[in-house]
C-alpha cells in the first residue's frame, strides 16, 4: 500500500487518474487516512457536493494481509448530512482487494464537467475509467449483475444506487460481499451523495495476479495472528454469541433494559420485539435454508452475518442486523421480519443508510403520513425514495429534513444525523457519545470497549458523573484508533475481556508493519484523529453548541424507567477537554 | 420449539426473599460457576444488576438472564462491567427493600445462549406458562410433538396427544414439566 490513486473528475475530456506515492500519508490506514486527508485537503467551508470536497476511500492498515478481521474499508469526506467531517466504514471484499492492489487510498476530487456517468476499473496493470451512462439510475443489485456479465464474479465493487446518483443525504456507498452481492454499506452521513456528485457509479476492483500483503516479520506475525484468532474464538461473545445470533441478539436485551427506542423514540420497550429478535430471525433463516452464521468478507473469524431467504426459500437479503431491524422494525412499530428484510433489501438496492431511513419513516409516521406498524406503507415510502418523487426526495434527505418538512418536533438527530438503536435516556453514557461524536449521532463512535485495558485517560471512578464523560471520551479515542486498523469493531469484546488478545492484536500490527506500537501509541493515534476531526468541524461551523441532544430528550421521560437525559451541557463540553 | 416461550418469560414458584444468586442456585438448581461466568447480563424488573449476591428477589419480580452481549451497549449492560457507569441511572439498586421471604412466583426470561443451555433444567423442574402460549406451541409444532412425545399426563392422568390438542388451554395457566421419556401437564387456577 505505497500509492494513492487520485481521480480528477473535472479534468478536460473526462476524469483522469493519477497515481502518486503515499508520501506524507505513509503509515496511515482507514479512518486515520480518510480524516487526515480530508483535514489536510478539503476546505471546511466548502459545499459537500461541490468541487472542493473530496471522497477518500481507504482500506485499513492490515487489510489485504492474512490478519483475521482486517477487511473494513473507510470512506471519508465532508458530510452533506452533518456538514462536518465524516468517516463511514463497511465490511465486504473491497478493502482486501484494494489493499492487495497496493492502494492506500482512492481519492475522487474536482467537479464533473457534464452529466456523464463513469465507472472505474482497477487491476494490477492500472486504472481504466470509462463512460457508463448505461448504468444510470440502476439499483445496486442490477448494477452488480451487469458488472458480473462484463468482469466475472471474482471482482469486488464499490458502488452507489439511485439515491447516491440523486445526491440524497441518506445515501450510502455499497461494497460487495463474498457472494458479490452489494450488501455491505458505508451507510452514514450521505457519503453516497458525494460519490454521486463526482459522477462515479462504480469502482470495480480485480486483484487477479496479486499476492497477499506480506508482513515484515512473518514468523512473529503468524504466531500473533494465531493467538488473535484463538482469542476471538474462545471469547463467549465473539466466539459464540455473535456467530450464533448476529448483532440482532441485542433486541431482547436492549428491550428488557427499557432502552429500545420504539415508535419514534416515544417509549423504551416494544411489544412486538420477540417477533423480530435475533433468536427468532435465526430460527427463520435456518428453517428457510438461509444461513445464520456467515462472514461479510474473507478472513472474518466471528461471522456475525447470515443470509435471509424469503418464504419460498429464495435469497432476499443478508441477515438484517440489529440497527436495521430496530430502525425499520420497533422504531416504526413494525414486528414483521419479512417486511424488515424487504426494507433492508430495498435500502441496499437504492443505496440508503438503513438507520437514517428507518428513523425518517418513524418521524413521518409520527406526522401521520402512515400508521405506526404499517409495513406495507413503509415499503412504499422507501420506493418513493428510490423513484425520486418529490416526497421521496424529502424522505431521502433524512430524518432532520423530513422532520422540518412535516413539522415534527420529536426528531432524533444530532448534527443532522439520526440516532441509532439505543435510547440515550436509558443508557445515558451512550447519549454522551451521541452528543459529542465528531460524526453526529453515531453508535460505532464508542464501540471499542478496550479502554479499560488501555487505561486511556487514567483511572477514574466510572460511576461518577465525571467518570461517564471520561468513559465516553476514552471510547471515542479507542474507536478512532481501531477504525484506522481496518479491524471490525466486533473484535472489541475479545480485546476488552482478554488482555492477551489485545496484546496479540498489537503484536500482529507490529510484526506486519515493522513497528513498535504500544497501547499508548494507539491512544495517541486515536487522539490525533479526533483532534483533526474536531478542528475541521469547528472551522465548518460545528461547535460545542452542536454537541447536544435534541431538547425533548431532556423534557420527555422515557418508559419504563420514566427518565430524561440528565447529563449537563457543561459536562458534555468536557468530553474533548483532555 | 419452546424457546420463544422461555424468552417471553415463564413463571416459577419458589422461596423468595433470597439474593438472585441464592434463588438461582437453591431454587432453580443452577451451578454457581455457571451463574458467575456464563450469565453476564441480568435484569431485575428491567434494571441491569451488578451484584447478584446483593440484589434480593421478591414475589412477582421478573428476572431476565443473558450471556454477554456485543457492542458498547452490550458491554454497558453487563453485570459489574467497566462500563456500568454509562447506564447508572437505570441500574438496579438494593435499598433494603421489604421483600419478604417465603413462597412466591418469579417470572424468568431466558435469552440467547442461556435459553438453549438452561432449557433442559427448566423443563425438568417445570414452569408455569400462559395457556394461550401453550396452545400456540401445540399448534405450530404439531408434527414435532407427535413424533417426539412418548407419553402425556394431564393433571396426573395418562392421556394421549389428541387430548392435549383438543383441550382449550387458552383461558388457563399451564404448569408444564418435560422429562426425558415422559411429559406431564397440569391445569392451574381452579382447574387442577
Ligand atoms: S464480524 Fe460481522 S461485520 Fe465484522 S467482519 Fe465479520 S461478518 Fe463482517
Amino acid at each position: 500500500m505505497d500509492k494513492i490513486l487520485r481521480i480528477d473528475v473535472g479534468a478536460e475530456g473526462g476524469p483522469k487518474a493519477r497515481v502518486t506515492p503515499v508520501g506524507e500519508y505513509a503509515g496511515l490506514g482507514g479512518r486515520a487516512m480518510t480524516s487526515g486527508m480530508v483535514y489536510n485537503e478539503v476546505p471546511p467551508s466548502c459545499h459537500p457536493l461541490g468541487e472542493d470536497n473530496k471522497l477518500v476511500i481507504a482500506p485499513g492498515l492490515l487489510s489485504g494481509s492474512a490478519a483475521a478481521m482486517s477487511g473494513r474499508i473507510s470512506v471519508g469526506c465532508k458530510s452533506p448530512l452533518t456538514g462536518g467531517i465524516k468517516e463511514a466504514n463497511a465490511g465486504g471484499q473491497p478493502a482486501q482487494v484494494l489493499a492487495r492492489l497496493g492502494y492506500a487510498a482512492i481519492v475522487m476530487e474536482g467537479k464533473p464537467k457534464d452529466d456523464t456517468l463513469y465507472k472505474v476499473f482497477i487491476n494490477k496493470d492500472g486504472v481504466k475509467i470509462t463512460k457508463a451512462n448505461e448504468y444510470k439510475m440502476l439499483g445496486n443489485y442490477d448494477l452488480i449483475d451487469k458488472i458480473k456479465e462484463e468482469y466475472g464474479d471474482k471482482v469486488a465493487c464499490i458502488s452507489i444506487g439511485q439515491a447516491g446518483e440523486m445526491k440524497m443525504l441518506a445515501s450510502s456507498i455499497a461494497c460487495t460481499d463474498m457472494e458479490m452481492r452489494p450488501t455491505r454499506h458505508a451507510g452514514r452521513g450521505g457519503v453516497g451523495a458525494v460519490m454521486g456528485s463526482k459522477h462515479i457509479k462504480v469502482i470495480v476492483l480485480d486483484d487477479t495476479g496479486t499476492k497477499m500483503r506480506q508482513p515484515k516479520d512473518p514468523g512473529k506475525f503468524k504466531a500473533a495472528n494465531k493467538e488473535w484468532v484463538d482469542g476471538l474464538k474462545k471469547n463467549p461473545t465473539t466466539g459464540q454469541g455473535l456467530p450464533a445470533f448476529g448483532t440482532n441478539v441485542l433486541t431482547n436485551i436492549i428491550n428488557e433494559a427499557g432502552g429500545y427506542p420504539a415508535y419514534n423514540f416515544t417509549t423504551g420497550r416494544f411489544k412486538g420485539c420477540e417477533a423480530i429478535s435475533g433468536e427468532t430471525e435465526v430460527e427463520i433463516e435456518k428453517a428457510r435454508g438461509g444461513l445464520a452464521t456467515h462472514g461479510c468478507h474473507r478472513g472474518c473469524v466471528i461471522q456475525c452475518s447470515g443470509i435471509y431467504n424469503d418464504k419460498d426459500g429464495n435469497y432476499l437479503t443478508k441477515q438484517p442486523e440489529y440497527e436495521t431491524v430496530w430502525a425499520h422494525g420497533g422504531n416504526c412499530g413494525i414486528n414483521d421480519l419479512d417486511a424488515i428484510a424487504m426494507l433492508d433489501r430495498l435500502d441496499d438496492d437504492y443505496g440508503l443508510d438503513t438507520i437514517e431511513m428507518g428513523a425518517t419513516i418513524g418521524v413521518v409516521m409520527e406526522a401521520g403520513l402512515a400508521e405506526f406498524g404499517d409495513a406495507k406503507a413503509a415499503v412504499e415510502l422507501v420506493h418513493e425514495v428510490g423513484k425520486g418523487s418529490p416526497l421521496g426526495r424529502i424522505l431521502g434527505s433524512g430524518a432532520a429534513v423530513a422532520g422540518k418538512a412535516f413539522g415534527v418536533e420529536r426528531v432524533p438527530v444530532v448534527k443532522g444525523q439520526a440516532m441509532p438503536a439505543y435510547d440515550p435516556r436509558a443508557v445515558q453514557g451512550i447519549g454522551v457519545t451521541y452528543a459529542t461524536s465528531t460524526m453526529g449521532a453515531d453508535h460505532t463512535a464508542g464501540y471499542a470497549v478496550a479502554t479499560n485495558i488501555m487505561k486511556v485517560g487514567g483511572n477514574v471512578d466510572p460511576l461518577s458523573p465525571e467518570g461517564q464523560i471520561v468513559l465516553s471520551r476514552n471510547l471515542q479515542i479507542t474507536t478512532a484508533a481501531i477504525d484506522s486498523l481496518g479491524t471490525c469493531l466486533f473484535v472489541a469484546f475479545a480485546i476488552m475481556d482478554q488482555p492477551e488478545t489485545f496484546q496479540a492484536l498489537l503484536d500482529m500490527c507490529n510484526a506486519f508493519l515493522g513497528t513498535n506500537l504500544t497501547a499508548d501509541d494507539v491512544t495517541e493515534l486515536g487522539k490525533s484523529i479526533l483532534k483533526k476531526e474536531r478542528e475541521f468541524n469547528m472551522k465548518a461551523g460545528l461547535t460545542s453548541k452542536q454537541d447536544r441532544l435534541p431538547d425533548y430528550f431532556k423534557k420527555e421521560s422515557l418508559e419504563p424507567h420514566n427518565i430524561t437525559f440528565q447529563v449537563k451541557d457543561e459536562d458534555l463540553d468536557q468530553v474533548f477537554n483532555w | 420449539m419452546f424457546m420463544g416461550v422461555l424468552r417471553k418469560g415463564v413463571r416459577v414458584e419458589g422461596h423468595v426473599g433470597l439474593s438472585i444468586g441464592g434463588f438461582l442456585r437453591e431454587e432453580i438448581g443452577m451451578d454457581a460457576e455457571y451463574i458467575e461466568s456464563r450469565i453476564q447480563t441480568i435484569f431485575l424488573n428491567g434494571r441491569p444488576v451488578d451484584d447478584v449476591e446483593a440484589a434480593v428477589i421478591g414475589d412477582g419480580d421478573a428476572l431476565a438472564l443473558s450471556a454477554s452481549m456485543p457492542g458498547l451497549a452490550g458491554a454497558t449492560l453487563r453485570k459489574g462491567g467497566h462500563f456500568a457507569g454509562l447506564r447508572s441511572t437505570i441500574s438496579y439498586r438494593e435499598e433494603g427493600s421489604a421483600k419478604r421471604s417465603g413462597k412466591g412466583v418469579v417470572t424468568i426470561k431466558l435469552f440467547n445462549l442461556i435459553a438453549k443451555e438452561l432449557a433442559p433444567l427448566f423443563f425438568e423442574r417445570g414452569f408455569i406458562m400462559d395457556g394461550e402460549d401453550f396452545s400456540g406451541v401445540l399448534h405450530s409444532h404439531h408434527e414435532t410433538l407427535s413424533a417426539g412425545l412418548r407419553s402425556v399426563e394431564i393433571d396426573g392422568q395418562a392421556e394421549d396427544m389428541e387430548k392435549l390438542e383438543i383441550t382449550d388451554w387458552d383461558p388457563k395457566e399451564v404448569f408444564l414439566r418435560v422429562r426425558m421419556n415422559e411429559s406431564s401437564v397440569g391445569h392451574r387456577r381452579g382447574n387442577v
